[in-house]
């Protein structure tokens, strides 16, 4: 049952990634052309367009596709910013223990008691010249909480299991029991809250798109063009639903992974 | 001869939750040869294990503390006062340790190969072909069949006696002289057990080593150590040569303990037990600390503790008993 939830997910997953990745190839047309103003906007789904055209006449296909470029590279770099924060901090408040864990711990908790969103909000509204690096920064900085706090509960367990107890009788320096014996046990939850993560993200980098100060236009994201679609729901639902489709999908695909993973790491939250 | 090992005054106190301090080893001094295997005996909570791990000073700290006055000279370099460089070259290099249950002291997630070679690389200049072809050979050496095939293999792989084997090549690694094995049998087969204490003794011979073997089966202790410390509420309580102590035991606690030991060659009725419970390590008794549980305790006994007695260097009792033998009940 596990085994199979787990390779629905990385089938979906990775048929997402995989059009992501031949967006190019795949896309009929350059996704910020704008073919034709007078007669071309709005178009319904047909065979030169199999989804139609959006509002200013661009191809929504090869839009949607290159928005999968973008929303998934973005949320995955956010996540691999996030993971790696929050592992390095989880570690070594963990490892370290005593004053440095409670000072680490403390600012997580601190950091964790605001809302991630209204941070995001205000951090992207004041760094307009960013684009997405800046995108990617922030979401990364300001995800990785919840990891080094999970990192940080392993790690501890970790510390005191026999192996960690003859590895240092036999004198291995401790720089290396926490990388080479601490670090990858703790991998299994990583993996589970990365892949949680990414959908994660990628729900809250369509929101900010859509409030228009994620990924911006001409560039195409699922969340602004759900923004460019919600004026026409009436008269063109397709345009807001095929971008919001393609979010659930991708959340709920990486969601599938993330609890299979979790239940096949954890038998107890079976 | 010179001991290699020399412990002189060994206490550990550890500062428990409520103000309590426990003190699981109290005042312990022992010396070890090279070339021979000291078998440490007591019940569990006597102290055996902590003793072992403050003499490679891996007692967490806090809540643990070794009493700076304790000293653990290996080969005349006193461990307690190392810097962390050099005190890492000891772990591993000049003591190794084993422990109880191969199967969790070995890294899951590494192979055999690899958790080894990483062992022999810390202790020695090698690169990575060499330090292989080390591997291989130690695998060898503690009678691994298939050496090869092992290295690739993970942990979960190999049965309990091959993980105590592999466990074993890698305290080898660093060309320790003493050998410290905390109940390295416990958790094996009896007849596993066995296999492991032979190799543990073809070991001592063909390396020099000097082994201090903690366990609490006195049938253990018997085949395969040349002297025998009994341990009891964090002391050593008799100290000899295993053949005289386990003919003529002086101390009634030792005495107690080979009486509970059931043979084959006496008909199995109640086995005696020693009456009463071990004292915590919070609390140990005033005067001799097993005068609540022994059967000639009189005032002395209560008022006083002895030192380690006997008329005979070799073999010495930390009992009243030593010095007035008349008061030893019928």
């Amino acid at each position: 049952m596990t085994s199979a939830r787990i390779r629905l997910g990385l089938v979906a997953v990775g048929l997402l990634y995989l059009i992501a990745l031949l967006a190019p190839a795949l896309a009929p047309y350059d996704p910020a052309a704008q073919l034709d103003l007078v007669g071309g906007r709005l178009l319904p789904p047909s065979l030169g367009h199999p989804l139609g055209t959006d509002p200013l006449s661009r191809d929504l296909l090869s839009r949607l596709l290159f928005g999968a470029r973008l929303s998934l590279s973005i949320a995955a770099l956010a996540v691999a910013v996030a993971v790696t924060v929050g592992t390095a901090v989880g570690l070594a408040a963990g490892l370290a223990g005593g004053v440095i864990d409670g000072i680490l711990m403390r600012s997580v908790d601190a950091a964790l008691a605001i809302p991630r969103v209204f941070l995001l909000i205000v951090i992207l509204a004041l760094w307009e010249q960013g684009g997405i690096t800046a995108l990617v920064l922030v979401l990364g900085l300001t995800g990785w909480f919840g990891t080094s706090r999970l990192v940080r509960a392993e790690v501890l367990s970790l510390r005191r299991r026999d192996f960690v107890l003859a590895a240092q009788a036999l004198g291995l320096p401790s720089w290396r029991i926490a990388l080479r014996h601490v670090l990858p046990n703790a991998v299994a939850p990583i993996v589970v809250s990365a892949t949680l993560g990414v959908g994660n993200t990628i729900l809250i980098e369509a929101a900010l798109s859509f409030l228009g100060i994620g990924v911006r236009p001409p560039q195409p994201s699922w969340g602004n063009m759900i923004a460019d679609g919600q004026a026409f729901l009436a008269t063109a639902p397709w345009q807001a639903m095929v971008p919001g489709v393609a979010v659930v999908v991708t959340v709920m695909a990486f969601s599938v992974l993330g609890d299979a993973l979790r239940d096949r790491i954890d038998p107890r939250t079976r | 001869m010179k001991p290699l090992l020399s412990v002189r005054d060994l206490t550990t106190v550890f500062s428990l939750p409520g103000g309590l301090v426990a003190r699981p080893v109290d005042g312990v001094s022992l010396d070890l040869f090279p070339g021979e295997t000291l078998a440490l005996v007591g019940e569990s909570g006597s102290g055996k294990t902590t003793l072992a791990l403050s003499l490679l000073r891996l007692i967490p700290e806090p809540p643990g503390r070794i009493d700076p006055a304790s000293r653990v000279e290996l080969d005349g370099t006193d461990v307690m006062r190392l810097d962390s460089t050099a005190l890492r070259r000891v772990r591993g290099g000049g003591m190794a340790m084993i422990f109880q249950e191969p199967g969790s002291s070995l890294n899951p997630v590494m192979t055999v190969g690899s958790q080894i070679a990483e062992t022999v690389r810390v202790h020695a200049r090698l690169d990575r072909g060499a330090a292989r072809r080390r591997t291989r050979d130690l695998l060898a050496d503690v009678g691994l069949s298939d050496p090869d095939r092992r290295l690739d293999q993970y942990p979960h792989e190999l049965s309990g006696g091959m993980q105590q084997r592999v466990m074993i090549a890698m305290a080898l690694a660093g060309h320790p002289r003493v050998l410290i094995a905390d109940e390295p049998t416990t958790a094996l087969d009896v007849t596993i057990q066995l296999q492991i204490l032979d190799l543990l003794t073809d070991l001592k011979r063909r390396l020099g080593l000097a082994v201090l073997l903690i366990t609490h089966d006195l049938g253990v202790a018997a085949r395969v150590a040349d002297r025998v410390a009994v341990m009891y509420a964090g002391r050593i309580v008799e100290s000899g040569p295993t053949a005289r102590l386990f003919q003529r035991p002086r101390h009634p606690y030792t005495e107690a303990l080979l009486l509970a030991v059931p043979r084959v060659d006496r008909p199995a009725e109640r086995l005696p037990v020693v009456p009463g419970q071990p004292p915590p390590a919070t609390d140990w008794p005033a005067g001799c600390r097993f005068h609540p549980r022994c059967r000639h305790a009189w005032e002395r006994c209560r008022g006083a503790e002895p030192d380690l007695l006997g008329t005979d260097q070799e073999h010495v009792a930390r009992c009243w008993l030593m010095d007035e033998p008349g008061r030893r009940a019928p």
